[in-house]
Formats: structure tokens, sequence, C-alpha cells
């Protein structure tokens, strides 16, 4: 893939763009036994169920505490659920939104929204921000402690694709925004503003790109942002080689994916329209299988927790 | 058949005529699991080959095979002739503790004999893989929500690399998953969705979101996405012809080929206001689509759309010809057709050798929604792939393409294998960029002018451009001048493509196209302006109304001048001179934004008036179905003014238009309305009717004397005591419920009838009791529902009438047929059922479906049923079953078209969607009930659905528009078919019409074949008054639309022909024989000579267009663009045989049209 900049000056540039990047505000994320942390966003939160990487540096990171996670990511996803609604309407995206999150018990709630919201531009921040805080007041109830995860900067596209320049002009006015929300709230803020860059920066060695399309994390670009998103959020995290050499790892990870698939197969069955929505008098009857999914994912879970402990 | 017309109508002012007999037969067509376990056959191919019927000089043989091939969903070759094929185990739904495993199989012919050698494993671990495609150094797969894609970089034949391409696809339906991969011409990978499927992806151009169905257009290279066109309900084929038109089929819908063009909008696409319609109506449903080309097929096939009637076991031949802008289709014999309930041609592509592949998914079984996930019977192992040949033809030799040299790449450009030529062009994709430039270049200068194939060669070049990201402006503005129409029309969409590389230059190509002599080229002009966001291409666009437009045309520029809106409509706001002042181009375009804000201006242009006469009545009546109330006053003021030079019929027309704004919007116009007074007492019959409606639904309390008086002055004339009984139910109050009831109580049927109807709105509870009584004593062969309806469709309707109902009696009868009217309406109350049932003393009616009898009665329709009897059945007025159903077009739209219900739907199933219709539902057929916040509740199959209006079709076949700001609930409804539709028939019978219907679409007696035969007809009915004017003047009156004449539908049986028997008949004078009328519509949509073959023209006779024509044989008639009419009569005492009239070409004919089908 082209670059029009080097990730070098183009760190250059985006410093230059961002001040001084702002520090995590809050206290680090102190995980605690019993926690289950449930991530939303967009197409970076949803791709890391099936990478798994940030999951596992976070689950070995605590290898004394029962610690689980649920993620809730869906693509083109915003603060206002939109990808969530369905037949229905955006008000049926939010309301799925909050369910769903509700459903999953949340004791940490990791939030990062903004990056599609982002399209809309200057102009479009002040609603993004009422959103955010409207999907705040709503998930109050759970009292979770809640992360903020920024959206971070894109990167130059294939050639025809717009310079991002102007849309992370626009997303580092976001990201300000995200962060006054979070000091208002109490609620941890976590820059990744940079993120996407610095990943490419520590890439130069390694053959494989971390970006192909200059907005989502390849696999690689993905264990490498896993790193630095534990690093930001606090979270001392061991050196870890997920090469293949690593078959506890592998397994590990294996094992983190499958779970997440299984709960994907819960929380977002395929088929919808026949288990529970207006062809439900059709397939109703299999709805019973949807639940079925809970105790596979329990399994899962004693599974992942084994191959924790088993880890040093 | 009795129908009443019944002007009294409540909340409507258009008279509706209620049909004597509401009994509705809404079949639920769909295929459930065989409890006939003898149905399941065989699997050996070998006995699956020997059931097809080929096309003659055709030949099938088995390609490949289960068991490696199970469940075959998609298959594409690469450019080295091997099969990737994406199949599914896991469909319809991963089962808990499943392991989703599905696979990618690459199978190859190694030896080039036509069969496969080898079949292997590429990929697995995938969740339902709906698509699959090689390219780019592997292959994209569709792995539910994403796009993958897949390499192999040891080459060990096994995918060992996965990159996520795309992703954010819905899967809330797994048949309707992201499918149909397929490159185009011009190197962009084009991806369909279905109707359910909900699609957010983020792409470095923002995100993407597309709801419902549509074809998505994307570029790998750039990652660019866009969508093409929107709806259908299952776009399960796309493909281009040879010049880079789009056409594709759709899994569910029911219009055959479908003429795709950019923005173009089909059925169901959420929140469209309107739809391009296909170009088969009335035919089954399809699965895949392949323009077939290149030298092993006959000259004939040239070009041919192969598509696979997958119910009715049916690989599907249709020829395209010109029609204007677009396209007409014909259906050719059948390239396959077979009676194994197993066969399931769902893809169909042409292979390397330039044979026909076809995709069988092999199930007794299709489709999950109807048929329980878990169903033991699916098939889940089994699949095939055949291959039909020309005998005796050559096979093509498969081109050496991976290794070939750019320059041999570009000759295979000429090749006659639209195979071939794709597969070089993404070859040079991955060719030095620079070298194929330089090579086109140069192979552009050595073609030979005089050949005559150059301008398509020229047009490969182009593509081959585009395909590899470059550009050729030279080229593309001498294409754009081609002599060819179709060259010029793909070159502008290769400048629509270029659009930023060209600059301003790119406007140049579009307005030049709107001014093309071809309609083609002109669409793909107003195409192409729609992406450019300026007034300039507004203005541009408009241009083609100076040219005839057909209905192609004029969806493109409808929706250009909506997408346009805001770069044009506030310069007419501000009361600046747009489209040159054009009148015609500006009320097009406000006419297309069809929102309350074009209003004002089209007012204006009234007032000034620049509005021609002809043109007025149309504009006015936008103005009062979208003004508000001081332009509503406006019109008022027109419409009522003594000066005002518009026709009384004007007039009737807008003031209509008034009172249904009012209804629907509850606008009342603002100013003063005192005109009505003389309105009222108008001569004009119906502008009276209209004021009289006014009078009511504005409320003017200083008319009710006058209104009531009319209301029950029994001298008046009936249409114009009708607008005044329903004047007296909108002015409501005390008042009007105490002229109602003196309506009631008048010594005649009608007037208590509508006494009824009106009261069920003001006052339920007093019309229940009346409605009771009358039901009580309800004349021969009127029908409960005319006196039921409007209180069924209140809120409280159903529990008044239970109440009523409570010390009331009714005779077996009476309580039989109110029964059948309570279950058609639009709430299903079962203590009104029960109530009824006691009121008649009735047992436990009609048929109770036990497993046992369900078994009985699925052995007795296979040893005793009678398909020819069961069509008779069927076809009996009294079932109703046409009204609601269509068989190949003609018939009701309510439910399913049944043209294929045999080849799907498995006995058991017809069985119980007869008697248990709410069971289970059809795809598309699921109802919606509306509360509306006038006390209404409404039910229907909603076909549009937008921010601003529901539209409904009812079990009437009515359209119903409800406006979303007054639905006050809206909910899940049942089957419109009511419960009990079969309860008349006796064992024998219900056996013999299960039979019929399960013969429906196989091959045999019961196959709709591919000839255009006359279907739909009208027949002329007797009437007193239709009698006496036939009686005065001469035959031939009926073919006019005399409004003395009575019609009712009539339609022929499957097989295409006509009975005599049934058919009303005249005897307008003594010396003169019994005769039957009938006539039937078609629309011409290219001039010219169309033929008419008769079967036999024994005492026919033979009026086109009102005009006596001589008919001596097969007839050839010149026919202009439009509607026309062709009217017979039959002698019936001396005429027995059926009629069939079937459209032939006439030789060298252009000419073009379609049978007008329908209730």
């Amino acid at each position: 893939m082209i670059r029009a900049l080097h990730p070098q000056s183009a760190l250059a540039a985006f410093l230059l763009l961002a001040g001084t990047l702002p520090l995590a505000q809050s206290a680090p994320l102190d995980l605690q036994d019993g926690d289950r942390v449930v991530f939303v966003g967009g197409t970076f939160v949803e791709r890391m169920q099936q990478f798994g990487y940030l999951e596992t540096l976070l689950t070995v990171a605590h290898p004394d505490k029962h610690i689980t996670f649920r993620n809730l990511g869906w693509s083109g996803d915003t603060v206002w659920g939109e990808s969530r609604a369905l037949f229905g309407t955006q008000a049926d995206g939010f309301a799925r939104l909050i369910k769903d999150v509700k459903e999953a018990k949340p004791t940490v709630l990791a939030i990062c929204y903004g990056a599609n919201e982002a399209h809309a531009g200057v102009a479009g921040q002040q609603r993004f921000i009422d959103g955010l805080n409207q999907l705040l007041n709503q998930l109050a109830d759970t009292k979770a402690r809640v992360v903020l995860l920024s959206p971070y900067a894109y990167r130059p596209g294939p050639p025809g694709a717009p310079s991002p320049e102007a849309y992370n002009s626009v997303l580092k006015s976001y990201c300000d925004a995200i962060s006054k929300v979070a000091v208002k709230r109490n609620a941890q803020y976590v820059s990744l503003f940079d993120l996407l860059i610095v990943v490419e920066e520590n890439v130069r060695r390694n053959e494989r790109p971390v970006t192909e399309n200059g907005i989502h994390f390849t696999q690689s670009g993905k264990r490498l942002a896993a790193f630095e998103i534990a690093k930001r959020l606090g979270v001392d995290v061991p050196e870890l080689d997920f090469g293949k050499a690593n078959e506890h790892l592998t397994k590990l990870r294996a094992a983190i994916h499958l779970k997440n698939e299984l709960y994907f197969y819960r929380y977002r069955p395929q088929n919808e329209t026949y288990l529970f929505l207006f062809r439900k008098h059709e397939q109703g009857n299999n709805a019973v299988e949807i639940p079925q999914f809970d105790p596979l994912v329990e399994e899962q879970e004693k599974v992942i927790a084994k191959l924790k402990t088993l880890r040093r | 058949m009795n129908t009443i017309n019944l002007n009294t109508s409540p909340n409507s002012v258009t008279s509706v005529s209620l049909c004597f007999c509401l009994l509705t037969c809404v079949l639920t067509a769909r295929v459930h699991a065989q409890r006939d376990l003898k149905d399941i056959p065989d699997s050996d191919p070998e006995i699956e080959r020997s059931s097809f019927i080929v096309a003659d000089g055709f030949e099938v043989n088995l390609y490949a095979s289960d068991p490696l091939i199970a469940k075959p969903i998609q298959m594409n070759f690469d450019a080295d002739g091997r099969l990737w094929v994406a199949s599914s185990t896991v469909y319809p739904h991963i089962m808990p503790g499943q392991k989703a495993d599905d696979k990618v199989l690459i199978i190859e012919d190694k030896d080039q004999d036509g069969t496969a050698d080898t079949t292997s494993v590429f990929a697995g671990g995938l969740l339902i893989p709906t698509g699959v495609i090689p390219g780019d150094g592997g292959a994209y797969v569709v792995n539910s929500t994403e796009v993958l894609h897949l390499s192999d970089t040891d080459n060990d034949g096994k995918a060992d690399r996965r990159r996520i391409v795309l992703s954010g696809f819905g899967t809330e339906d797994t048949h309707h998953l992201l499918h149909t991969l397929r490159w185009g011409h011009d190197g962009c990978l084009y991806m369909n969705q279905s109707i359910y499927i909900h699609s957010h992806v983020e792409t470095p151009y923002g995100v993407k979101r597309l709801n419902g169905g549509g074809i998505w257009r994307f570029r790998p290279e750039t990652l660019e996405l866009d969508v093409l066109s929107y709806g259908l309900v299952n776009p399960w084929g796309h493909h281009f012809d040879a010049w880079g038109q789009s056409f594709a089929t759709d899994g569910a819908g029911r219009e055959g080929i479908n003429y795709v063009f950019p923005g173009s909008v089909f059925v169901t696409s959420p929140g469209a206001k309107r739809f391009v319609s296909g170009l088969n109506p009335g035919s089954p449903k399809h699965c895949g689509l392949e323009v077939v080309s290149g030298r092993h097929l006959p000259d004939d096939w040239q070009g041919s759309l192969v598509a696979n009637d997958f119910r009715a076991h049916r690989v599907c031949r249709f020829v395209l010809s010109e029609d204007g802008a677009g396209y007409a289709s014909r259906q050719e014999v059948e390239v396959i057709k077979s009676t194994h309930v197993a066969f399931r041609p769902i893809d169909v592509k042409m292979g390397p050798d330039g044979a026909i592949y076809i995709a069988d998914w092999y199930n007794p079984i299709i489709q999950h929604g109807e048929v329980d996930f878990r169903d033991p019977r699916r098939d889940h192992v089994h699949g095939r792939i055949w291959r039909v040949s020309a005998k005796g033809r050559p096979a093509v030799k498969r081109p050496k393409l991976t290794d070939a040299s750019i320059a041999q790449l570009l000759d295979v450009l000429k090749q006659p294998e639209e195979w071939n030529r794709q597969h070089a062009k993404l070859i040079l994709k991955t060719r030095d960029k620079g070298k194929v430039v330089a090579a086109l270049d140069q192979w552009l200068t050595k073609l030979d002018k005089s050949e005559s194939q150059y301008e398509h060669h020229r047009l490969e070049a182009l593509w081959s451009y585009q395909t590899i990201g470059g550009i050729n402006r030279s080229l593309l503005q001498e294409l754009a001048g081609s002599t060819d129409h179709r060259v010029r029309a793909a070159a502008v969409r290769v400048a629509s493509d270029w659009q930023e590389q060209l600059g301003r230059e790119a406007l140049q190509y579009y307005m030049r196209a709107v001014r093309d002599e071809h309609p083609r080229v002109r669409l793909e002009g107003v195409c192409a302006l729609e992406k450019i966001p300026s007034r300039e291409a507004a203005k541009a666009a408009i241009q083609a109304l100076d040219r005839p437009m057909d209905r192609f045309l004029d969806f493109a520029l409808w929706r250009t001048m909506r997408e346009l809106e805001s770069h044009w409509l506030p310069a007419v706001m501000d009361g600046e001179r747009v489209f040159d002042g054009d009148i015609t181009r500006l009320t097009f375009a406000l006419k297309a934004v069809d929102s309350p804000t074009v209003v004002a201006p089209l007012l204006q242009l009234v007032a000034q008036g620049k509005v021609a006469d002809d043109r007025a009545t149309n504009v006015l009546t936008l103005i009062a179905t979208l003004g508000g109330a001081d332009e509503l006053g406006k019109v008022f003021a027109m419409a009522s003014s003594a000066e005002s030079k518009l026709s009384t019929e004007t007039k009737a027309t807008l003031l209509e238009a008034l009172v249904a704004t009012t209804i629907q919007r509850k606008v009342i116009p603002a100013g003063n309305l005192g005109a009505l007074k003389e309105l009222i007492a108008t001569q004009h019959l119906r502008l009276r009717a209209a004021g009289l409606r006014a009078a009511g639904v504005w409320k003017q309390e200083s008319l009710r004397d006058a209104v009531s008086n009319l209301a029950l002055d029994t001298t008046a004339n009936r249409n114009e005591r009708d607008a005044a009984i329903d004047a007296v139910t909108s002015l409501g109050g005390s008042e009007g419920v105490k002229t109602l009831n003196q309506l009631a109580m008048l010594d005649n049927f009608d007037d208590q009838l509508r006494a009824v109807r009106s009261l069920s709105v003001i006052a339920p509870r007093n019309a229940a009791k009346r409605a009771v009584e009358l039901l009580g004593r309800l004349p021969e062969g009127i029908d409960p529902s005319l006196v039921l309806t409007v209180l069924l469709g209140r809120k409280n309707g159903p529990a008044e009438l239970t109440t009523a109902l409570a010390d009331g009696k009714l005779s077996v009868d009476a309580a039989k047929r109110t029964l059948r009217a309570v279950r058609s309406g639009s709430q299903q109350s079962p203590e009104l059922i029960a109530a009824i049932q006691k009121a008649g003393g009735l047992s436990e009616a009609g048929w109770k479906l036990t497993p046992k009898l369900l078994e009985e009665l699925v052995a007795e329709v296979a040893s005793n049923g009678n398909a020819h009897r069961g069509e008779a059945i069927y076809r009996r007025k009294e079932l109703q079953c046409a009204k609601c159903h269509a068989i190949a077009g003609a018939g009701g739209r309510v439910g399913p078209d049944l043209i294929s219900v045999g080849a799907s739907a498995q006995v058991d199933y017809l069985v119980q969607s007869l008697i248990t219709p709410n069971s289970k539902l059809k795809e598309n057929f699921h109802s919606l009930v509306i509360a509306t916040d006038d006390g209404r509740v409404v039910s229907g199959i909603p076909i549009r659905q937008n921010d601003t209006e529901v539209v409904l079709r009812d079990a009437e076949d009515r359209e119903l528009t409800i406006p979303t700001s007054s639905i006050e609930e809206k909910k899940d409804g049942r089957s419109l078919m009511p419960d009990g539709s079969v309860d008349q028939l006796t064992r024998d019978e219900l056996v013999d019409l299960v039979r019929f219907l399960s013969e429906v679409g196989k091959v045999g007696d019961f196959a709709v074949g591919s000839a255009q035969v006359v279907r739909r007809w009208r027949a002329l009915t007797w009437t007193q008054e239709g009698h006496h004017r036939l009686n005065r003047t001469s035959y031939d009156i009926a073919a006019t639309e005399d409004p003395a004449l009575t019609w009712e539908s009539a339609y022929s049986r499957v097989g295409g022909d006509l009975p005599l028997d049934g058919l009303p008949q005249l005897k307008p004078h003594r010396e003169t024989p019994q005769t039957t009328f009938v006539d039937f519509d078609l629309e011409v949509s290219t001039s010219g000579a169309i033929g008419f073959r008769f079967n036999s023209i024994d005492a026919l006779s033979l009026w086109v267009d009102s005009k006596p024509t001589p008919l001596t044989g097969d007839v050839t008639l010149e026919l202009n663009r439009g509607r026309h009419r062709l009217t017979l009569s039959v002698d019936r005492e001396s005429r027995k045989t059926p009629l069939r009239v079937e459209l032939i070409p006439a030789p060298g004919s252009k000419a073009q049209a379609q049978l007008v089908a329908g209730k």
C-alpha cells in the first residue's frame, strides 16, 4: 500500500496538530477480581473479537483475578446506536445498544465512539457530545466504571481516497471534547488519537503493514495496538511474544476468540428476523437455542481461566 | 357477480364497489417440511440427470458432485478454469455447540473433458459463506458480516492469509446475506444484498450504509464502495451484457429480468417513494443470472439471459430486445426442466470451455423461513455442478491467460466469449500499469476500422483503462460520439466514473448525452448528472423532457431532480427564472420533489396564468394534495369562483382533492368557505357531491340542515345522497346520529345499510345493534361484509358487535356468512367469533386439522386428487381465489402469485395453507395492522413505507395510504387470508383443489409456458342498465368505456385458454344470439406491428381501441406506444371452443408490448 507520508514525518505533523497529547487524566484502569469489562464502539472494537490481543493482554496481566470480557463492537456504529437499528428507527438502535450493554452486566464500560460521527465535521461535534452524554446517562445505573477511549487519527488510504488530514483535524477536536466529558463525569479518558501512527512507527522492522486501508488495523496492527492501548490504560503488561512458537499464548488467544464467537452468536444471532422479530411466528420456537450459548460461553471462560493461571 | 355500487363509504370520497362476497382465498404459498417421506428422492446423480428435459440441441452432464460439494451457494471460475465454490452445511443457522466450518472449494477439470477431476478444500472455518469469487491473487469470500480476501502464499492449495476487506454487513436472515459477487466489465467487484439486510461499512470515504436490498459496487484498489441500485427482495442474480448494461433477477420478486441502471430503485427498498418494475411481470422467482455468449453456443443463444427457477426445477432462458431507454424481455424454451424435487439450480455461469454450468443446491426443502431450521429432512450433504453443452458443437479452447503477454491479453478482448474478455481485463490489472497503458494505446491504433466489431473492441479498450485505474480522454471522446448508441451509452457511464479526473469536461459529456437521439444515452446522461451537485446539472438533466420519455427515463429524471433538489428549488422559491422559464420542465421538477415546499411556486405559476390549461388540473391537484391551509384556501377559491376559467369537471376534481387532503392530513382550507353554499346547489352532479362532502369534513354547521334534508330525501339522486350521508357522518354530533337513525328507519335496505355503515363511525354501539338486526334479514345475495366492514374496522367495533350479539339470533346461514366477514376483517376477535357461533347455533365449524387428517388428505391427494377438477374448483366464483392470487400475473396481488406453487410447496403444506392460513406466511406477505388517530383499524400488506406515509394493500387489493402522523399504533398482523376459506368444500373437492395447486408450475399440464397468452380478461356482465344500453345502441358500445356497462374480471386457465362456460351472456335483441363480450389490454412500449394468434376465430368479432376490425385469421396490428384494448364478441350459440389469444412477434417488427395483468 502506498503511503503519502512517512510515519515519522506524519507523527511530527500530528504532534504539531495535537499540541501536547493529552495523557490519561484519571487513575489507571485498576481491574478487580470479578470485573466484567464491556467494550462498545465501531469496527475498531468489533474486530478485537477475532484478534483478541488486548483481551489476552488484560487477561494475563491479572493472573490472580477473574475478569471477563464482552465485546459489543458493531461496524459503523455511533453513540446513537445507528448500526443496531435493524428494521427500526435510530431510537430503536439506541435502545438495542442500551439493552445489550445492560444485559452484558458491565462493571467496567470501555466506550470508543467518535470515529464515524466525526465525518459530520465540526458542525456535528455538539450533537455527538450530546449523544455521548445521553449514552452515559442511560448507562449510569449499571454503576460501571467508565473508560472513554478516544478514536484514532486515520492514515492516508489507497490512491484515490481522500486525504485524512481534514478528517483528523476534526477528530482532534472531537477527542478533546470527549476528554472534557471524561473530566466532568470522572471517567477515565484514554487518548488513542495517535494510536495508528505510533503503531505504524513501531512496525518499521516488520514487513507486515499495520493498516491496509488507512482506517483499520490489520492483524499485526491489532497486536501492536493492543500493547499500546494496555499501556495507556495504565495496565502493567508483561513482555509477550505472540509468535506461533508460543503455543500456550496461541491457545489462550484462540480460546478467547472462540469465546467471543460464541458470545457473538448469543448477542447478535443471525436470522433475528425469524427468531425474534416479525417472522418469529415461523422460527420463534428455535429462539430457545440462543440462550443455550450462555453455558458454552461460560465453559469457554473456564478454559480461558485455566490457560491464564497455567501461564508462568 | 352481484355488485352493489355503494357510495357511502364513510371517510372515503371515491366510490368503492364492494364485492358481494368477501370470502377471500389468500393462499400463502410456501414450502414446508414434507411429511410424505416417499417424496425424498434417491440422491443418485444419474437418477436426477435422467429427469432433465433439456432444450433441443443441448445435453447435460455431471461436472462435479457430492460428497465434497455439499450445498453449493455461489460459484465462479478463475482465469485458469478452476471453479471456486462456496458451500455451507451450517445453513440455515448455527447450532449451539456446532463449529462453524463451512468451506470454499476448488474444482478442477485438469484434462478438460468436461468433468471435474479433483475437488479440494481451499478454506474452512467459515460461517455460511454466501459468495466467493477469485481475484487479486486469492479469492473474495463473504463470511456473514464480512468480506474476506483469502490467499494461498505457500502454494499448497490452502488459504493461509486472511484479510478483512470490508465488514458490517447485516445477518438478519441467512439467505439474504451479502451474495452474488461479480466482477464488472469496469474492473469493479459487484455484490448484492437482500431485503432484510442492514449494512454499515466503514471505508476511507466515510461510513456507507445500505438498508434493504441493493447492489453494491466496490473497487478493491481504491476501496471505493457505492450503491449501484436499491431494492429487490432477493437480487440473487446480476450480470452485464456485452455493452455493460446491468440486469438482475429476484428470488422473491415476480417480474423476471430487471433492467438495472445507476440509481434505479426496485420493490421493497425502504423509504422509497417510487419503484422501477421488471421486464417480465407475472414471472416466477429466479436465482442466478448469466448473459451467455461465445462460439460454443448457437447464434440465436448469443446474449440470452439464463436464470434459474429453483422452485419449479427449471433453468430458464430469456431473450432481450431494445425498448426505448430500456429493454423488453421474452422467455424462451427452458434450458432444463425437471420433475426431480431436489433439483435446485441456484447459480449459473459460463465456463472456460464455453459451456453453461449450473450449481444445483440439491434439496427437497428450500428456504428457511417457513421450514423449521432443525427439520431433519433438510439436506445438508448433497450438491452438484451440471454442465450444459450444445450437442455437436466443439468446446471453446480454454484460453491460457495467466501467463499470457499483455499483447496476447489485449487480443483476447476481441474474442466473442465474455468469459475470456473479462478474465483478460482482470489479469491486465495485475500487470505493470505503465506497460499496459502503452500496449493499449498501441493496440488501438492497429484495430481494423472496417471490422464489424470495431466499436466493441474500442469499448473493451476503454473498459480496460477503467479496470487498471487509468484514463484515456481521447478514446472516451471518440466513443461518446460513436455511431453505435450502445457504445455511446457505455461511454457516458465511464465518463461518470471518471468525473473527478475529467473535471468540467465531464459535464459536457452528460449534457450532450441528454440531447442524444437514443433514449438509453439520454438515460445515462440523466443518471450521471444526478451525481453532480449543481443547478447546472439539474438544468441539463431536465432537458431530457424535450425528447420522448419512457418509464425508465421518467424514473431517472424524477430521481435526479429529487437528488438535486437543494440546487434548484431554492432558486425557484426566490422567484428566479430557472430551467429557462420552461413551464413543462418546471412543473416536472416541482412534481418530482413532491413536498409541500413546491406548493408556493406552483401556485404562483398558476396565478400568473403560466400553466397551460391542459396541465392546470394536474398542477392544482398537486397543490391541493400537498399544500397548507392557505394554499388550500386559494385552490378552493379557484374551484368555487364563478369567474374561474376552469372547467366544471376540473373544479370537481380539485374539490375532491381538497376533501381527500382534509381527511388525510386534517388541514382545512383557510379563508372564506361561504361559496360552498352555492356549490352544493350547482347543477353539476359531481361538483355538487364534492361540495356536500366538503361541507361535512370542513364542519360547515350552517349547511347541516340542507345536508341532512338531502340525506333523507329518497327522491334525490343516489350519488348525491351518498355524498350528503357522508357529510352528515363527518358533521357528526347528536344531530348527526339523529339524522342517521332517521335514515335507518327508511323503508329500504340500501338506506338502512348506509345508516349502519355511517353510524359505525360516530355511534358504534348504536350501529352494532342495527347491524345485528339487519344481518337477521339480509336480502338474498348480499354479503354481511357490506354491513360490517366499517364497524369491524373501528377500534371498539368488534367489542360492540359482540355485546350486541349477546341476545341476538342469526340463522345458520347468516351466521356462517357473518363469520366469514369477521375473519376477513382487520381485527381478529375470538370473543366475536364465539358470539356469532352462539347466535347462529353453530357447532364446531369447518375443517379441524389434526395430524391424522393431514396424513389422510396428503395420501388422498396423491391417490384420488384430480388436478383438472381442482382447477375448476379454484376458479369457482364463491371461493374467490383469483381475487387475491394471480397465476402468472393474472389475478389479485393480495397474496403470492401461484405460478410455481406446486413446484415449491409440498402437499401437506398446501393443505395447511388452505385450512390454517396463518400458521406460516410467505416473505413479503406479512400484514401490518395500523390503528389511526381517527379511530380506524386497517390491515394490509405494506407496499411502501417512508417517513411520511405507509402504503398498504388491503384484502380488497386496494392501496391504502396512511400518513405516518395519523398512526397511533402499528403492529404485525396475520395472514390476510381468512380462516375457513375452504370450509364449504367437501373432502373430495378439497383433495382436488390441493391436487391442482400441487401441479401448478410443475412440468405437465399446469406449467406456465413461455408463450405470451392473454390470461387476464374482462367480461361484460348482465345488468339492466347495460342491457338497455346495448339494446338502444349497437355492439360497438361494448368496445367503449361506457359508464352504463359493468365488467367483471375473468382469467384464463393455467394452460392459457379461457373457457366460455360461466362467462356472462347478453342478448340485446330477440333476434340476436346469446353473446359474450370480453376484452383485454396491452401496453405497447415501442410502437410497431404486433401479431395476435387466435386458437379459432369462429364466431368472434374484434374491436381494436373501439374500432371494428376485420378478423380473418391471425391479425397483425400497427400499434403506437401506450395502452390499447382489444374487445371480442363471442356468439355463444355457435361457439363452444374456449378462447385463446397469444401475442406473437410480427416479422421484422421492433414493437414491444406487454399484456396488462392484475386483478
